[in-house]
């Protein structure tokens, strides 16, 4: 049987350093383009 | 390796595993045994999972790789991050409501035991077959280039981990894994360190990124659309994101890492840390691996770096054009190191026309010593044909036994190990777990108490551990091991990653037809890798398609009545 949402434990509800989890995800995306575009200078500065 | 490299080795595999003992020592809890304890936090889980995907074929090919071909390895990484997005969106939430201590135990409950079973038979039939892989890999490197006995070598790193993983179970290995990432992390920073180190003193790091860019080796981004380019941008966030969607979200070896703990935030923390730094981290060990290429722009590299099979090429027929070989190379090797030290002097000076002309004044060499490079491979195969001509895997481990202090050599190897035993503890783990949770359990030895599962549990893990370390001595891998491991989880992951996501978004398909779904995308997957020689990264999508498809097809005509 499926537990309800009030089950989860409380401490799993608060999501420390970001204020929510769909913000996390969009940190990760954020992250990931600074990534990707430090490798693209890399790549180009260098050639 | 001197007495210091043996002292460092030892002392560094014999303290984690004691450490992971220790950690464990009054623990006698199934639940514990199988899915960790409360001490196993984010931080943990970031580094668990993280060395668990990290192989010692890791640290061993990726510099090589890049040594040879560049960075563009690197935009393989590039469709991770939305992988580890959508298992903690949408499977971390339902695997901790369900509290599954396997993955497959999930189909269980959404569909029916024979579809779980097929899910978790699949996995052992595939995770099985790499355990023994991810030992004799890097043993059969390391013992053709130290000398050692090949046997030994792959009982010294299997006995350690079946030992400890056998002994402590998740909790354990997470512990472990946590100071295996830092053995690894801060060996490679100082291999990093040295080779730079080792660069004449007038070659900053800015002159030898110049040098590894205007040699082609910094292409870590490429935008091409041609899909005869092995990695692009564009195959790197599609074929990539199948496959960690696969590796992470189904992979019980993975599962079992983010689970431990129990905290749905520890698990979705712990996956989205791997989010952000598994990229700098594979733009980090590549970079190593062009830094070990500029360094051998100044000092001559050998001509082919795996040494042990060079040498017995040269007591064969083909000794004469061997020897003419070398030493056409060390002539193009002297002409090619004054023009990078003309280079070298010219990227100082603001003249784009006098860079570019010191820039081809380098590739015409380099080509020429590609081009002898190659004419060695040739030889070495018309002196015997089973000879591996692929020596990618040997490049960084040999710059560490040339060139790095002793003392830093054991610490270099220990990094291996410690990789090798990391990826090894996970496999095993899962392959334990999976085995009682999802066959011996329900199907053979049901009703019985805790203590009888924590034996079993123990028992089967050992004994998934002597599967791998026989595997690993008795099977002739000598080729492509990287490619390998690759090839066989491509073969079963688009089949299970097609269960999980019928499971997930299609509400209305029932077991039955996701279970003959299965089995004939399985069988479809493995007439194509027989019949036909298309990249193995479609077996993923090919896999996944197939089930998805004929299931909601299955289930709208045969299987109708039992919706």
């Amino acid at each position: 049987m499926k537990e309800k949402p009030d089950e989860v434990d409380e401490a799993d509800i608060a999501v420390p350093l970001f204020r929510s989890w769909p913000q996390a995800y969009l940190a990760v995306v954020l992250v990931f383009v600074l990534e990707v575009g430090f490798f693209y200078f890399v790549s180009r500065f260098f050639l | 390796m001197s007495g210091i490299d043996y002292a460092v080795l030892f002392s560094t595999l014999l303290a984690i595993a004691l450490y992971g003992w220790w950690k464990t020592r009054a623990d006698h809890d199934l639940n514990h045994y199988l899915r960790g304890d409360a001490s196993i936090r984010w931080g943990t889980i970031g580094l668990s999972v993280m060395a668990t995907q990290a192989s010692a074929i890791t640290f061993l090919s990726t510099p090589g790789q890049a040594y040879e071909s560049g960075m563009s390895f690197v935009q393989n990484y590039f469709g991770l991050p939305f992988a580890l997005i959508v298992v903690c969106a949408v499977f971390i939430p339902i695997y901790h409501r369900l509290k599954v201590v396997t993955a497959y135990e999930y189909l269980g409950q959404r569909f029916d035991q024979k579809t779980r079973l097929l899910g978790a038979f699949l996995f052992l039939l595939q995770r099985g077959l790499a355990a023994g892989i991810t030992l004799y890999a890097p043993a059969i490197i390391l013992s053709a280039l130290l000398g050692w006995n090949l046997r030994l070598t792959i009982l010294l790193a299997g006995l350690f981990v079946v030992l400890y993983t056998t002994l402590g179970g998740t909790t354990a290995v997470s512990h472990t894994q946590k100071w295996q990432m830092a053995v690894i992390l801060v060996g490679m920073g100082i291999a990093f360190g040295m080779v730079l180190h080792r660069l004449p003193p007038d070659v900053s790091f800015f002159d030898a990124l110049s040098i590894g860019g205007k040699m082609g080796k910094l292409n870590a981004v490429d935008f091409s659309v041609d899909p005869q380019r092995r990695y692009t941008f564009w195959s790197g966030i599609l074929g990539g994101f199948f496959l960690a969607l696969s590796y992470f979200g189904t992979d019980q070896s993975q599962v079992q890492r983010y689970l431990a703990g129990g905290s749905l935030t520890g698990s979705r923390l712990g996956l989205l840390f791997n989010a952000i730094f598994k990229l700098p981290m594979q733009f980090f060990v590549l970079l190593t691996g062009v830094m070990v290429f500029v360094f051998f722009q100044f000092e001559k590299p050998p001509l082919f770096f795996n040494q042990p099979v060079l040498e017995r090429a040269a007591q064969t027929a083909q000794a004469g054009k061997l020897a003419a070989l070398q030493t056409r190379y060390d002539e193009v090797f002297a002409a090619k190191k004054s023009a990078v030290r003309a280079l070298t002097n010219t990227l100082d000076s603001d003249s784009t026309t006098a860079i570019d002309a010191a820039t081809s004044a380098v590739l015409r060499p380099q080509k020429e010593m590609d081009n002898i490079r190659s004419e060695v491979k040739k030889t070495l195969k018309a002196a015997d044909p089973k000879m591996e001509t692929n020596d990618a895997d040997y490049v960084f481990i040999s710059f560490v036994l040339h060139y790095l202090p002793h003392g830093l050599i054991g610490l270099l190897v220990a990094v291996i190990f410690c990789a090798a035993m990391s990826s090894s503890a996970s496999e095993l783990n899962a392959l334990g777990s999976t085995t009682v949770v999802d066959f011996y359990r329900p199907l053979l030895h049901p009703g019985a108490s805790e203590a009888h599962y924590l034996f079993a549990s123990k028992l089967l893990t050992a004994a998934w551990g002597g599967v791998a370390i026989s595997f690993a001595l008795f099977a002739n891998l000598v080729e492509n091991l990287i490619q390998a491991i690759n090839i066989l989880g491509s073969i079963f992951y688009g089949s299970i990653l097609g269960i999980f996501l019928v499971a997930f978004a299609l509400r209305f398909v029932r077991g039955t037809a996701v279970f003959v779904a299965a089995l004939i995308s399985q069988t479809l997957v493995l007439v194509l890798f027989y019949t036909t020689s298309i990249g193995y990264l479609w077996y993923n999508v090919i896999g996944c398609a197939v089930v998805f498809l004929l299931s909601v097809l299955l289930q709208r005509t045969v299987f109708e009545q039992s919706s």
